[in-house]
This record gives structure tokens, C-alpha cells and sequence, in this order.
């Protein structure tokens, strides 16, 4: 999943080198950081959050055939 | 992909024009009008401007297995085949998980239907439609039963009716019907991706 995530993220951005998953692994849900460079934050979230969304659509699928809950988060680095 | 600017007095002298920079047949050569304007020097003249650049099925390839790679990814079993009509692609999409992309209408199809737009759209020069287990057309039918079933049920009563959150193409759908109802209106409330419609009496 996490490869998932670096796959779809990495094509949308600019600078895919900055893309960064974390994976952290809980009893039933797993739940995915997402960082990357700032200038490519709105790229990853779309207009109205719809990117962000169709990329949570895609977890949320594949997790319901494996029966596991998929969290993505997206972190702004303040201190940029 | 590099994109040229070119002019010329008709849209057919531009494409023949950037064939001849990118050196392939016309055919090959995919575009966006700029702008179109009349000058006025002493005779009325045209000119075209086009941004221009050559196409050669690549783009369609790097589609096809980005799509492949995140549907191994999701560990889905779908397959999916690539039609190239005439103004848009086709996705369609089979395979034992097709449940899955038509859960809560289509949510997941139509979210990488999105994706794949965002991606590809700009460089393969059309839009792209996915499709599966004839979705969309099912859809369509639904509603437009669902919305006569409705404007017979507001002329009866006269009572507004509202029916539930759609997306812009499921809205077009039940404006279209209901604006053949001469004595209905029909009205999308909200203001995020998902509206919800109301039909009353004018």
C-alpha cells in the first residue's frame, strides 16, 4: 500500500524525489504519512481536495478486499 | 512532450506547418487552438494560432502501465483494455473485483477515471472515460427513469422534491430530463463537488 501511494504521489508532483511514505502499522488500520516538497502540496490535495480524496477512494477500495483500514495523511512541514 | 506554437492563415496550413518542424505525417500531429483572429491590413485576413506537438501512441503505453502498476499495487484482480475513439479513450475495466469499482456509484472508478485525467489527459490530448460492465449507460438509464418517476410525483402533488447528493455528469443527466417537463424546474443546492437537485413547479 505504501508502494501505492508513492506510485500515484510520484507522478503527480514535480519534485518525486521529496515524496515520502511512512507506514505505521496498527491492530486493524494502517495509517500512511504522506510528506512532500511544499510547493507540491496543493498537486497532491487538487482543487477542493478531490485528489486527495480520489487517492483515499483507492486505499479505502483495496482495503476493503483485505479487510484493513487505510489512513492517509498528508503533513505540511512548518518549519519550511 | 514539447509543445510549439504555430500560425497560419487556416488550421490546416498550421498542423501541415508543425508536421514539417517535427517531421511526421499531419495525421500524427496533435493540437490546441490558441486563438483565432481576424487582422484588417488593407484585406481581411485569418490567422490561426496553435500549440502543436507530435503524438505517436507512447503516451497511451505510459497509460497502460501506470494503470497496470497501481491495480498490481492494489492487489485487485482487474484487467482492462484501451479503446481510442474518436475524441476521447476508453478504459474498460473486467475482471472478478468489478464490484469494488461500482461500489457506492462508481466511487472508485470514477476516482481513477480522475486520476488518469490529471495524468494523462494533457498529453495524450483527449479525455478519458472509463467504463465498466456497461456502468455508466446503467446509470444514466437509472436516473433518467428515477427522474421522470419524480416530476410525475411533484406535478401530482406540487410539493418540491429533492433527490440525492449527485456529481456534476449525474446532475446534467436529470436537468436534461426534467427540462422537457415545460411546467418543472429543477435546481442544484450546495456548493461542493456533490449537489443535491430539487424539482419544483415553476
Amino acid at each position: 500500500m505504501k508502494q501505492l501511494v508513492e506510485t500515484v504521489c510520484k507522478s503527480l508532483v514535480d519534485n518525486p524525489d521529496q515524496v515520502q511514505v511512512t507506514q505505521i502499522d496498527g491492530e486493524q488500520t494502517t495509517i500512511l504519512e504522506l510528506r512532500v516538497a511544499s510547493s507540491d502540496l496543493g498537486k497532491v490535495i487538487g482543487k477542493q481536495g478531490r485528489t486527495a480524496r480520489a487517492i483515499r477512494t483507492i486505499l479505502a477500495a483495496s482495503g476493503m478486499k483485505h479487510r484493513r483500514r487505510y489512513n492517509l495523511e498528508i503533513i505540511e512541514n512548518h518549519d519550511q | 512532450m514539447k509543445k510549439k506554437e504555430f500560425s497560419d492563415i487556416s488550421l490546416k496550413d498550421a498542423i501541415l506547418k508543425a508536421a514539417e518542424e517535427f517531421n511526421t505525417d499531419e495525421e500524427k500531429i496533435r493540437y490546441e487552438i490558441i486563438t483565432e483572429k481576424t487582422r484588417y491590413f488593407g484585406h481581411r485576413q485569418r490567422e490561426i494560432f496553435i500549440n502543436a506537438w507530435p503524438y505517436d501512441g507512447s503516451e497511451e503505453e505510459e497509460l497502460k502501465s501506470f494503470l497496470k502498476e497501481i491495480i498490481d499495487q492494489m492487489q485487485l484482480d482487474l484487467d482492462f483494455e484501451i479503446e481510442d475513439k474518436k475524441g476521447f479513450l476508453r478504459v474498460n475495466f473486467r475482471g472478478d473485483d468489478y464490484k469494488l469499482l461500482l461500489y457506492q456509484n462508481g466511487n472508485l472508478l470514477n476516482a481513477i477515471q480522475y486520476l488518469l485525467n490529471r495524468l494523462f489527459s494533457d498529453t495524450v490530448g483527449k479525455k478519458i472515460f472509463c467504463e465498466c460492465e456497461n456502468f455508466r449507460k446503467n446509470r444514466e438509464r437509472e436516473l433518467t427513469n428515477l427522474s421522470h418517476h419524480y416530476a410525475k410525483e411533484v406535478q401530482k402533488k406540487g410539493k418540491p422534491l429533492s433527490l440525492k447528493e449527485l456529481n456534476p455528469f449525474e446532475r446534467r443527466i436529470v436537468h436534461i430530463t426534467i427540462n422537457k417537463y415545460s411546467d418543472l424546474e429543477s435546481k442544484s443546492m450546495g456548493d461542493s463537488f456533490l449537489k443535491v437537485i430539487t424539482i419544483k413547479r415553476k
